[in-house]
């Protein structure tokens, strides 16, 4: 045996499975979880954010819906979720 | 690849690969499994940056080595005791456990870049090239730290009766 062979067969006792499911499966939760909590400090920034916006214009907001402008308020409510849902759906690969 | 591609097929095809490298450099199965799924982790995060063309698996190793240094750097005393919890009960279940440990020994008795070229070139086949440029090495100082680490591992394993 050389020296070379025989350092190959030593590391060989050492090699992980070729397959193993558990190490797969435990990565790709931590992965979930991981991707979860990136989400979640994606959307707290833009929650904030919402939620000051909709404090400051609070004030006009209820000056046009006791003026009749229901309209503009669901439309400007819509435009909003529709960024939002925009925002926080970034391109990232699959899972499974 | 794409970005949208599925990423379980990757980790499968790849954690053998991973793992072994990280098991050399570390020392420890726990420590190298908990880095392997950082690195796989990171590929997760950065499969943009990743360049058509080149090998995906010399990418990963890439990420392997530096997520090791610095889990080196960071290294705490919570972490070395759970490796030593870890290694104390693989030590009881693995078979060939003598010669395990001793190449582990042997590993650990060179420096981190020897140990990192002797992994990647002599245990995992890659090339001196490819080694120098993931390491970010001269490619001299790699065939350097492989033919004294190869000499020092036959060294310290050959005094096993």
């Amino acid at each position: 045996m050389t020296d070379d062979s025989r350092l190959a067969s030593l590391w060989a006792l050492d090699e992980p499975p070729a397959q193993d499911t558990v190490f797969v499966l435990a990565t790709l939760d931590r992965l979930a979880r991981r991707r979860f909590r990136m989400k979640v400090a994606r959307l707290v920034p833009l929650f904030v954010a919402t939620v000051a916006v909709c404090w400051a214009i609070a004030p006009s907001v209820e000056a046009l819906l006791q003026s009749d402008g229901v309209a503009v308020v669901i439309a400007v409510a819509i435009g909003l979720a529709l960024a939002a849902k925009h925002a926080s759906g970034a391109a990232q690969p699959a899972l499974m | 690849m794409t970005s949208r591609e599925p990423f379980a097929p990757l980790v499968a095809a790849h954690q053998q690969a991973v793992r072994a490298f990280l098991r050399r450099l570390c020392g420890d199965h726990a420590e190298a499994d908990d880095l392997a799924q950082e690195v796989f982790i990171a590929a997760w995060t950065s499969l943009g940056s990743f360049r058509r063309g080149t090998d995906f698996r010399l990418w990963l190793y890439g990420i392997a080595y530096r997520k090791f240094q610095a889990s080196r750097r960071a290294a705490g005393r919570r972490r070395k005791r759970e490796a030593f919890v870890a290694e104390i009960a693989e030590t009881v279940a693995a078979p060939d456990v003598d010669t395990r440990l001793d190449l582990q020994k042997a590993m650990m008795a060179l420096s981190e870049p020897q140990r990192a070229a002797v992994a990647l070139c002599l245990a995992a086949g890659v090339s001196h090239g490819d080694a120098a440029a993931l390491l970010a090495l001269p490619l001299g100082t790699v065939k350097a730290h492989v033919a004294r680490g190869r000499a020092i591992l036959l060294s310290m394993l050959g005094e096993r009766p």
